[in-house]
């Protein structure tokens, strides 16, 4: 199986001076789930952060990709986030943008035709039930509704890797369950590698999944 | 209503300025036109002994555009009564020849008497007339006005500098935001600009629409007009065809100035 992520003794600070990732080594294969834990203030989100490039490796190897994170030009980064779909916890649409227009957005960047992204846009916000609010604005939708149309967003390109950013942090349990089928739908039918950074693993997840726990800085497999 | 939103705000600005940089086109015509019609009626009155060499004389001073022989007939014509035909030869033989003197263009206090002082070192010339004090306040008066007018042109561009770092600064704020999340999926600048230029554009035409209505509706008003005649003593044309395209130049160039700042802004925060 392709390593999707190596990390190598990697070092991840704040400012360039206090340690928050500590010279961990941990490796992800291409279509594994991965729980990443951690109490708050851990270090899982910097961790995330450093995968789509936010933050640079301050020591160590941090391979996403095949690209190595380190030196990365602003060019390789933008190559490699479009095949990246990212999840926050605070959703991050943009709110002059028509949820349409947000799922839309990788598609765009991607350079797919009008027909091509509509399409997808229609699928996906079907998969997450809200083709009845196309014309809607972020703001007009509940933090629920939000995150479906973030999910769909990040699924909207089928990328290879797919981060996600304690996804149902504030959800109902509806939309938190639609939000971890599609995860797991992900891995299983488009071979996507998911990583997921969580304070707890929902107890109903329904796939074979990898759990990494981050503690004191230092990241280690739970078996 | 949320995207109108979005562009009141630049429209706004673009239409503080272009409204100051059109009353300053206007003031600029106001003060040419008066400085013209100063030109115009300006002239000064030569005396000479001897008949003068009209092309020599237009040739030996650059200043003087054209000289004009005033006929003396006209002036003796008014004694015709008093006097007898004889005295009247006499008079006319006696009197020396008057010149009318037009320039180039309006002069400085400097220039007349530079001027006047050539005309009378020639040896056949009685006497130039330059008609100095009224001169000298008229030409006070319109340094004046010129100066008022560079005070104006200065405070426009102290202005619009202020209005395009407030612009800037809101831009920022409103857009910051998207260009970061647009970022994070991978979109290259020219897609994440495209959005602030494409609006630049919008709101650059709007507000130069607005502007262009807005001074024709005052050039068409007619009680407006018969006020500003009143003042300006001119016929100023509140808005030429031409004023419509420096406009557009110029809110334009200041827009897309205001876009890129913002994109470099947010380029140097990625």
């Amino acid at each position: 199986m392709n390593k999707v992520i190596h990390a190598k003794e990697l070092t991840l600070t704040y400012n360039g001076k206090d340690k928050i990732i500590d010279n961990i080594s941990f490796t992800v294969h291409s279509a594994e789930f991965v729980f990443i834990t951690g109490a708050s203030g851990s270090g899982k989100s910097t961790l995330l952060k450093s995968l789509y490039g936010e933050l640079h490796p301050d020591g160590g190897d941090l391979i996403v990709g095949g690209v190595d994170m380190k030196n990365i030009s602003r060019k390789k980064l933008n190559f490699l986030r479009r095949h990246i779909g990212i999840v926050f916890q605070d959703y991050k649409l943009i709110k002059e943008w028509t949820i349409e227009k947000n799922v839309q957005l990788p598609l765009m960047i991607a350079g797919y035709s009008k027909d091509v992204c509509q399409s997808q846009v229609d699928k996906l916000l079907n998969h997450v039930r809200l083709n009845h609010q196309l014309g809607k604005y972020p703001l007009e939708l509940s933090g629920g509704e939000q995150q479906r149309v973030a999910m769909a967003r990040a699924l909207a390109h089928n990328p290879i890797l797919i981060l996600a950013d304690e996804p149902t942090g504030n959800l109902d349990d509806y939309s938190s369950r639609l939000i971890w089928d599609l995860l797991v739908g992900a891995k299983e039918q488009l071979q996507s590698t998911v990583v997921v950074v969580t304070h707890h693993i929902p107890s109903s997840i329904n796939t074979d999944y990898k759990h990494f726990h981050i503690e004191n800085g230092t990241i280690y497999e739970v078996t | 209503m949320k995207s109108l939103k979005n562009h009141i705000s630049l429209i706004l600005a673009l239409f503080a300025i272009l409204f100051a940089i059109q009353i300053f086109f206007v003031s600029e015509r106001t003060v040419d036109a008066y400085e013209e019609s100063l030109h115009n009626s300006y002239s000064l009155i030569v005396l000479s002994k001897t008949p003068l060499d009209e092309n020599a004389f237009v040739k030996r001073y650059k200043l003087v555009k054209s000289i004009e022989k005033l006929d003396a007939d006209k002036m003796l014509n008014e004694f015709k009564g008093d006097l007898s035909s004889t005295n009247l030869g006499l008079l006319k033989s006696s009197l020396p020849k008057f010149y009318r003197i037009y320039l180039t263009h309006y002069p400085s206090p400097k220039e007349i008497s530079g001027l006047s002082y050539k005309i009378k070192s020639q040896k056949n010339i009685a006497r130039v007339e330059s008609f100095s004090k009224t001169h000298d306040r008229i030409h006070r008066m319109l340094l004046l006005l010129s100066q008022v007018h560079i005070f104006f042109a200065v405070s426009i561009v102290v202005i619009a500098v202020l209005l395009i770092i407030k612009e800037m600064r809101i831009w920022h704020y409103e857009h910051q935001n998207r260009m970061h999340i647009m970022s994070l999926f991978g979109s290259p600048i020219w897609l994440r600009s495209a959005v602030l230029y494409k609006m630049a554009f919008i709101d650059t035409f709007f507000s130069t629409l607005f502007i262009s209505l807005i001074f024709f509706a005052f050039g068409e008003n007619e009680q407006l007009n018969s006020y500003l005649d009143s003042i300006l003593t001119h016929d100023v044309t509140l808005l030429l065809p031409e004023d419509i395209l420096k406009l557009f130049i110029i809110a334009l160039s200041t827009s897309m100035l205001l876009a890129s700042l913002v994109i470099f802004r947010q380029k140097e925060q990625a």
